[in-house]
This record gives structure tokens, C-alpha cells and sequence, in this order.
């Protein structure tokens, strides 16, 4: 142990799958240079179900690192043109996405490099890398700076470097080759959050990358924590809890208790983005399978549809089971080879017949329990199963189908091989579209409340404005019978 | 839409290797009862696969991927090495046949039993026929007559020729009614006390025994339930153990190595299906199924206890689940001090 080090116990899970790493294809691999493809795909989709508008116009010339559409929100990360060329058109097929046809010159927009960002104030650097298209690489794609934003004078900054997922050996050959790109990006995320403490988190079987790290954290103040081959050790929530012993309450984040995590990948990319000022067009994405005759890590232009990767590493066909985008536990299965390389997707497997099974073997549940032994956030997978079968939002709700961080480990053990992260996939979409079935009815039901109030306030106002200008009407005779009768002799 | 295959023994491996592991416990049945005891266990297999294919073609089931599972080859299995012997064959079919099709199938089939088919089937055949169910075979050398050969047991199963010749009561049910002797005495009185637990049944126990932890250490199931119910047991019986008077209920070992205990223990409370779902909940169901096992043998009327034990249990699963819900992760827990 070194003074680097990572000084506290780690913990362990609350449940965990041992899973064969298969990382010996690609793990030597250095990275490579991926072509540019004659046409790419710009996916549109943003965090949390929302979209991109397009700001440039069908048949416009755009340059590498040019935006060409961005969200709504001021801190959404804009999605940009990875490679020079024409637009060719706004589709919604296989995804929403902008095609965009390279022109083979690949030239780039200027650069603004902001090499003195150590003086740049908290909003312009934040502004930066929204601009510079930046999202978690790891997951779930949360827009960097929205996520630093909320983020400020934390106690411990996360680099989450443990690619505990089989198969994926991008993280592990992006620290072997560039620890000081990832290190840069670290004091810029430690500059943003005044994180008190910054820990980088390995699995224990990536020696060279590890080695890596050390070096060159002896011109850093950060701690390295090698931790124990555990799946899901990368998964935010059980990083956390083995770093700190620490759980986030269910619907928090790990800003809550004043910790932030952050991808190894996402760490370099702020400093491109920050230090040489360039957007996020390409990300090192793990190519393997058993049906792959070259596989390798690769440093892809986003867009890249998954049919152009895959043919430039020889794809053998007659062994071919599946395409897989992301990993083999976390990531889904792919049908439409259009489909293009996303920002969050470290992975593109192209599985032999070994690796996967073919449709329709699903068995019965025996209620082996084999599930509820290994998931990590302690849920009842085979009750879930049957109750998202069933459909019954309610015990879904009682059963926290929430807190299932889609890990994939129950179904990688199920004996009867049901495909358990669909059903919950289905389970939480049933459950996102009665909430929001439940929302319009309460708006509906706050504006109809609101209209019956606002009626009756206007049909009691002109009641009142009636009865006030008829007892003045009352007066008014009154008063004039009273003056007849003053009139009237004899009174 | 394909998915990762899992390098694991799938559903239909998990009932050979359980099939494999019933195989030095039948052994050691074959070698103090006779070669009866195959003939019976063939039958009810027989007849456990001929039922669950005719409850999957009733239920409109595909009948060969429903049979590809081993399910009802390990009930039939199970069924047949708890019966006597020398059953006649028509009450073994039946209740293999009410095992799978009142055990299971009017559930829904494999998954969604609450009861033990086994232990359905078995009970189900204990109460209808008490004589015939009773009457086990006597252990090798115990009477002048040797262990029915092939053609005397398939003369009793097939033919209903009398089986009294070969057939007596068992060390448990003997012991029971030993009639003011101390255990002392009976042992050396009766001639089923054999070695240490009960002549036959102690190597037959631990022939389960061996194909149990054979199971244990593969990991198709987990401790819990066989020990929660071994260690129960051992205790109850420890604690009115008085040193083997004449109205003790008997000793500790020779509980545990008496009867189906050991078949009970790794083979019958494992049952994922109807048993309880969490680690903690198998432990409360295995220590729920020991106690019973020694209050019904110790108190009750019949000379084994098992099958109404595990039934008994099977009932309560729900509730211990219920019980023993984990807590999940980054949810405060409803006992408090959890969270940290």
C-alpha cells in the first residue's frame, strides 16, 4: 500500500454474481482508429425521454465538432457533428436521429482550448461542456454539466473506472494508454465540485491499468481503490456502498451525501472538451463476440452505424447468434444494423451461438431463489417477475421495482433463462405511464377545481354587484318617496 | 429476441443432478429391503410422467418441452423411494398419479404448487391406506426368510400375493409401541435397533445424507432448510431425551437417522417451489418442519412424520416469506438501526 492509496475498508455488496470476466480477446488490444463511415447518424434522444432540436438545415455543410441540435434545457449536452460533411436529413428511423453524409475531408471547427481554465470562473466551464456535448459515458447518459452543476463543495469525487461488466475492456485500455488525459479531466472535475477528496475505483484484474494510474498519480493529490472483481461493482449506487459503506435512499443521488461519481471515459472527455476545447464526437468502444474475426477496442465516431463497425472487423456471419449494443448483462439486443454508436454504449458484441441463447427456451419458474441470492439491491426478482407478468402495478410498487438498477444478474443465473430485465423493463414503463396517466388527471382535475372556483367567484361578483345596485336603487326611491312625503302638506 | 446464455446447469440439470444424488440412499434401500424397492420407484416414475403428460395435454400444454423440465421424473422418484417396497402397484400409480395431478397441475404446473407433490401423493396414500402403507419390508437378516428376490416382490406388486412373509413394522413404529421397555432394552430385544439408529435405516439415512451434501456442494440449494430442520430435530429430541426410559420418544440419533429424515432434510424441505423464498425464511421453514416431524412422531398416531410435517410447513411458506422480506437496498428498515 502506497501513500495513493484508498485508506478505509471496503465493503461489501448485498448480493453479487460471479461471472467469467471474458475480457482476454480485447484486453491487449490497443486502441485503433475506427474508419469514418460514408454516413452517420446523429441520435437525437437526450436524458430522460426528451429530444434534441435540429439547428441546421437539410443539405446545410457542417464541420467536425459543429452543433447541429440542442435540448431544451440550458445545461442539456448538445449533439454535434462528428465528422465533416452534408445533412442529409432529420429521420425517425431506426432512431430519431440527423443523417449526416461525411464528405472525406474529416475537417474540424476551430478549437477554443481553455488551457488556463484554473482562472475561469464555475459557469463558463460548466456552459463549456454542455456545449461540448458531454454525458456520463458510463450509463445512463446524465448531461455532465447538469450533474456538476448541482454538485458543489462535495466530500468525495468518484472516478468510476471498474468496467465490472464481462467482455468491455474500453475503460480498462483508455487508463493503460491515456492515464494522463483521465487524470487532467479529474483535476478539472475536482476544480468544479471543490470535491475534499477524489478516489479512482478499479477491479483487481487489470493490472496494467492499474499500474497505469499509479504512475501517474504521483503528480496527483487523488487515492486509487483497487477493489475486489464483483459484478456489479460499477454500478453507481454499489461503488458507493463499497467505497463507503454508504447506501443512497431510494429516489436519491449520491449528491445527497455529498458524493459525486464520475466515469473514467466521461473524466477524459472533460479534458478534451475543457484543455484542447474539443467536442465529444468519438468514444473507445469495446468491438468482440465470438462471431468477430478482428476484435479490438476502437475509438469510434459517434453515429458510426453498428453495421459499418462490425463489417470493418470482419463479421462471420454463419457463426452470428446476436448483436448486442452496451454489454452483455446491461446492454440490449440489436436488430437493425443502421443503428448508430451512442455516447453511453462502451460495448458492441456480435455473439457466436456459445454466447447466446436462442428465443423461446424459457422454462417455468421453480422459485429456486437463485435470483434473490445474487441482486444487489436486495429484491425479490422472482416476485417481481410473476407481478410484472401479471401487470399488477401496485405490488410492483410494494416489491420497489424502482430500486432495480437493471444489472442483469438475476436473469445470467435463472436456471428456467427468463428473461427477467425485460419483464422489469416493461414493469417500470407501466408504472412511468400510470404515474403520468395519474399527473394529467390531477392537472385535469386542479383546472376543472380551478374553473368551478373561478365561475363561481364571477357569479357571486355580479350577484353582488346586482343586489349593491339595486339597494341603490332602493335607496334612490326611497329617498324620493321621502322627499314627496316632506313635500306633502300637513306631515 | 435472443439473450445471454447463462453458464449455469438449467432447470432440466438441476432435476438430473438431484435424480443422481437419490442414487447411494436407493442403494442402500436395495441392498437391506430387496430389489422390490426398484420395481416400486420405476412404477411411480412411470407413473408420475404418465400423469404429467396427460395433465399438460388437459391443460393444453406443449407435453414435450413440459416433460424436458425432469420435474416429474424427481417427484415420481421421490414418491417411490418413501413407499413401502412391496406396494401394490395399482396404489403406487395412483399416488404418483395424485402427485403430479392434485399436487401440481390443478395449481397451474410446475412453479406454482404451495404443496409438496411428493409428500401430496404420499399423504394422500398414508390416510386411504394405513395397513398397506405400513407394512415395510424387514430388513435383511432380521427374519428367517431372506429380503424378497425380483419375482417374490413382483409377485406382491403385481399379483397381490401376501407380503406378510417379508414385511413388519418399522424401527420407528416399533419402538413406539415397545411396551414398557427401556431403549436400552429394546435395542437388544427387538432387532431393529441395528447398529446405532435402526437396523437398514441408519445406512439408508446416510446414504441420503451423502447425496445431499453431494447437492450442497454443487449449490443447487442452500443450507438453510436442511439444517434448520436437522438441527430442530437433534434438539427436540435432545431436550426430551431422558437417557431412554420406557416412555422415552428416543434419542437424538437415532431421529436423525431414523425414518425419511435425512430423505426429508436434503430431497423434500429443498423443494425451491414450495418452500419459503429468502435464505433467513428456509431456515424458519427447515427449523418449522423439524419440530413437527419430532411432535408428530413423539405424540402423534402415525410412525412417520415427514410428509405431514413438510405439508404442514408448505402451508405456513407465505407467511414466512412475508416475515422475511430483505430489506432492499437504500430503504430505511421497518425494525430500524439497519441503515446506516
Amino acid at each position: 500500500m502506497t501513500a495513493a492509496d484508498w485508506n478505509s475498508p471496503l465493503h461489501a455488496l448485498r448480493g453479487h454474481l460471479d461471472v467469467p470476466a471474458n475480457k482476454a480477446r480485447t484486453r491487449h488490444a490497443a486502441i485503433e482508429v475506427a474508419p469514418v463511415p460514408a454516413l452517420l447518424r446523429l441520435p437525437l434522444s437526450l436524458y430522460g425521454r426528451r429530444r434534441a432540436e435540429p439547428c441546421v438545415s437539410v443539405g446545410q455543410h457542417v464541420q467536425r465538432g459543429d452543433i447541429v441540435a440542442r435540448g431544451a434545457a440550458a445545461l442539456d449536452a448538445a449533439v454535434h457533428a462528428t465528422t465533416s460533411g452534408s445533412i442529409r436529413a432529420v429521420a425517425e428511423a431506426p432512431l430519431p436521429c440527423i443523417e449526416l453524409e461525411a464528405d472525406g475531408d474529416d475537417a474540424a471547427a476551430d478549437p477554443e482550448p481553455l488551457p488556463d481554465w484554473r482562472e475561469r470562473s464555475r459557469p463558463e466551464l460548466l456552459t463549456r461542456l454542455a456545449e461540448a456535448g458531454l454525458t456520463g459515458l458510463g450509463g445512463a447518459g446524465f448531461p455532465s454539466a447538469a450533474k456538476l452543476a448541482a454538485a458543489a463543495g462535495i466530500e468525495l469525487l468518484i472516478i468510476n473506472a471498474a468496467e465490472c461488466e464481462p467482455m468491455l475492456t474500453a475503460d480498462e485500455r483508455l487508463l493503460t494508454e491515456r492515464a494522463g488525459e483521465v487524470m487532467d479531466g479529474i483535476s478539472i472535475l475536482a476544480h468544479l465540485t471543490s470535491a475534499r477528496q477524489v478516489v479512482i475505483a478499479i477491479e483487481d484484474d487489470k493490472p496494467e491499468a492499474i499500474a497505469a494510474v499509479r504512475a501517474a498519480l504521483e503528480d496527483h493529490p487523488f487515492r486509487l481503490a483497487v477493489i475486489p472483481r464483483r459484478y456489479p461493482s460499477g454500478s453507481e449506487r454499489q461503488l458507493v456502498q463499497i467505497l463507503t459503506g454508504r447506501e443512497i435512499r431510494s429516489g436519491r443521488l449520491p449528491v445527497d451525501l455529498g458524493i459525486l461519481c464520475h466515469n473514467a471515459a466521461s473524466a477524459r472527455a472533460v479534458s478534451r472538451a475543457v484543455i484542447h476545447g474539443e467536442a465529444l464526437t468519438e468514444r473507445i468502444v469495446t468491438v468482440t463476440g465470438a462471431a468477430l474475426l478482428r476484435p479490438g477496442n476502437l475509438s469510434v465516431r459517434l453515429g458510426t452505424p453498428v453495421g459499418d463497425l462490425l463489417t470493418a472487423r470482419g463479421l462471420d456471419q454463419t457463426r452470428l447468434a446476436g448483436i448486442r449494443l452496451g454489454g452483455p448483462l446491461t446492454g440490449r439486443t440489436v436488430t437493425d444494423l443502421r443503428e448508430p454508436v451512442g455516447k453511453t454504449h462502451a460495448g458492441l458484441l456480435a455473439a457466436g451461438l456459445e454466447e447466446l441463447a436462442p428465443a423461446g427456451t424459457e422454462l417455468p419458474c421453480i422459485r429456486c431463489g437463485a435470483c434473490a441470492e445474487v441482486c444487489p439491491a436486495s429484491l425479490l426478482p422472482q416476485e417481481l417477475h410473476r407481478q410484472a407478468r401479471a401487470a399488477d402495478l401496485d405490488a410492483l410498487m410494494a416489491l420497489n421495482l424502482q430500486d432495480c438498477i437493471e444489472c442483469g444478474a438475476c436473469a445470467w443465473v435463472c436456471p428456467s433463462r427468463i428473461p427477467l430485465v425485460e419483464d422489469y423493463r416493461l414493469g417500470k414503463a407501466a408504472l412511468a405511464a400510470e404515474a403520468a396517466r395519474q399527473a394529467a388527471a390531477e392537472h385535469a382535475r386542479m383546472r376543472h377545481e380551478r374553473r368551478q372556483r373561478r365561475l363561481e367567484e364571477e357569479r357571486r361578483a355580479t350577484e353582488s354587484a346586482r343586489e349593491a345596485r339595486l339597494s341603490r336603487v332602493d335607496a334612490a326611491l326611497a329617498r324620493a318617496k321621502a322627499a314627496r312625503h316632506d313635500r306633502q302638506p300637513g306631515s | 429476441m435472443t439473450r445471454l446464455l447463462p453458464r449455469r446447469a438449467g432447470t432440466t440439470g438441476v432435476m438430473l443432478q438431484v435424480a443422481l444424488a437419490t442414487l447411494p440412499g436407493l442403494a442402500a434401500l436395495v441392498a437391506f429391503f430387496g430389489t422390490g424397492v426398484l420395481l416400486t420407484v420405476t412404477l411411480a416414475v412411470l407413473g408420475a410422467v404418465t400423469a404429467e403428460a396427460l395433465g399438460l395435454w388437459l391443460r393444453g400444454r406443449s407435453i414435450r418441452i413440459g416433460l424436458s423440465d425432469g420435474s416429474a421424473i424427481v417427484t415420481g422418484l421421490l414418491l417411490g423411494l418413501a413407499l413401502p417396497p412391496m406396494l401394490p402397484a395399482g396404489l403406487t400409480l395412483l399416488g404418483a398419479g395424485l402427485a403430479i395431478l392434485l399436487g401440481k397441475h390443478v395449481y397451474g404446473g410446475l412453479g406454482q404448487n404451495p404443496f409438496n407433490p411428493a409428500m401430496v401423493g404420499y399423504a394422500i396414500l398414508l390416510v386411504s391406506f394405513p395397513v398397506e402403507m405400513t407394512a415395510w419390508v424387514a430388513p435383511r437378516g432380521l427374519l428367517a426368510e431372506d429380503v424378497p428376490g425380483l419375482l417374490d416382490a413382483a409377485a406382491v406388486i403385481f399379483a397381490s400375493a401376501s407380503p406378510d412373509a417379508f414385511t413388519g413394522p418399522t424401527p420407528l413404529d416399533d419402538f413406539k409401541h415397545r411396551e414398557a421397555l427401556t431403549a436400552a432394552e429394546w435395542h437388544a430385544v427387538s432387532g431393529l435397533g441395528g447398529r446405532f439408529a435402526g437396523a437398514g435405516w441408519e445406512w439408508v439415512n446416510l446414504g441420503f445424507l451423502a447425496g445431499g451434501l453431494y447437492l450442497l456442494q454443487r449449490r443447487l440449494f442452500s443450507w438453510h432448510a436442511p439444517v434448520g430442520m436437522l438441527a430442530a430435530l437433534a434438539l427436540c429430541a435432545g431436550l426430551f431425551w431422558d437417557g431412554g426410559s420406557s416412555s422415552s420418544p428416543g434419542s437424538p440419533l437415532f431421529h436423525l437417522l431414523g425414518g425419511a429424515t435425512m430423505l426429508g432434510a436434503f430431497f423434500i424441505v429443498t423443494d425451491p417451489v414450495s418452500g419459503a423464498r429468502s435464505p433467513r425464511g428456509r431456515l424458519l421453514f427447515g427449523i418449522g418442519v423439524g419440530i413437527l416431524v419430532y411432535v408428530i412422531r413423539a405424540f402423534g398416531g402415525y410412525p412417520d412424520a415427514v410428509a405431514f410435517a413438510v405439508l404442514l410447513m408448505n402451508a405456513t411458506a407465505p407467511v414466512i416469506d412475508a416475515w422475511t422480506r430483505p430489506r432492499t437496498y437504500g430503504h430505511p428498515s421497518s425494525s430500524g438501526g439497519q441503515q446506516p
